[in-house]
């Protein structure tokens, strides 16, 4: 069985792969890559969910967001929720925000029909994107045991 | 300097809610909180048990590190929400 590392590295070279696959940035206009990565205790955000369900969810997810973490039954999934938090922290990592204000619905993480994970920008995170200039995101996110984990992998343009 | 009630309810929030292994009476109001070991998710369940604790609602321009990486800081963003909030 694969350890805790060996998956995030797994994870980390799936990103790294998947945007070299679909970068149409001319090579000579590639800029140096960013990569995010955080990891986060599924518990966390069960004792969360747990306590104040709905103030929690509405503050720091999109309602797209929860509409994909949502069972047929409604509830809401702690580990789907643990993930995409992750992402949003790793996304703010490989943006190497230091004191922004970057809110979290700023940062939405969407999954196709097959469960590829994709991050969608507004507001001030895409602003920030802009101005860091990167034009091109990966993200992947990790299930390893109790923990759920992102990596984020931005390439900037420099023409 | 901070007032002891408003100093002392901060400090029961983060004891609660920050997860830190040091009781918050052990932290001074300069303490960094993010190196006393408060993760990016801890700080959203400080900024929720503050906003009900002091009847507050922090606006996203107020959603960065540095206005909950201290007693102090915290202390400073609760006084002008509640200024704003204060009846003329």
């Amino acid at each position: 069985m694969a350890s805790e590392v060996e998956r995030l590295q797994a994870a980390l070279a799936g990103a790294l792969a998947g945007l070299a696959g679909r970068d149409q940035t001319p090579q000579s206009c590639r800029g140096p890559l960013s990569v995010g990565l955080d990891v986060l205790e599924v518990g966390e955000v069960a004792l969360s969910l747990a306590a104040q369900p709905e103030r929690y969810a509405r503050r720091v997810y999109t309602d797209a967001e929860l509409c994909e973490c949502r069972s047929s039954c409604g509830t809401l999934d702690p580990f789907a929720l643990a993930q995409r938090f992750a992402a949003k922290e790793a996304t703010l990592k490989a943006f190497r925000v230091l004191d922004e204000c970057i809110p979290w619905h700023s940062i939405s993480v969407r999954c196709d029909n097959l469960g590829k994970p994709s991050l969608e920008l507004t507001g001030a995170a895409a602003a920030l994107a802009d101005l860091r200039g990167f034009g091109e995101l990966e993200v992947s996110l990790i299930r390893v045991g109790g923990l759920a984990a992102s990596v984020v992998v931005a390439r900037s343009q420099t023409c | 300097m901070l007032s002891v009630e408003r100093s002392d309810e901060i400090r029961r929030v983060i004891d609660a809610h920050a997860r830190l292994a040091v009781n918050a009476t052990t932290l001074t109001d300069e303490t960094d909180l993010f190196g006393a070991g408060m993760t990016s998710h801890a700080s959203v369940n400080v900024m929720l048990a503050l906003e009900a604790a002091f009847d507050v609602e922090f606006p996203d321009r107020m959603l960065k590190r540095s206005v909950f990486a201290s007693i102090q800081a915290i202390a400073a963003a609760i006084e002008e929400l509640q200024a704003v909030d204060a009846p003329v």
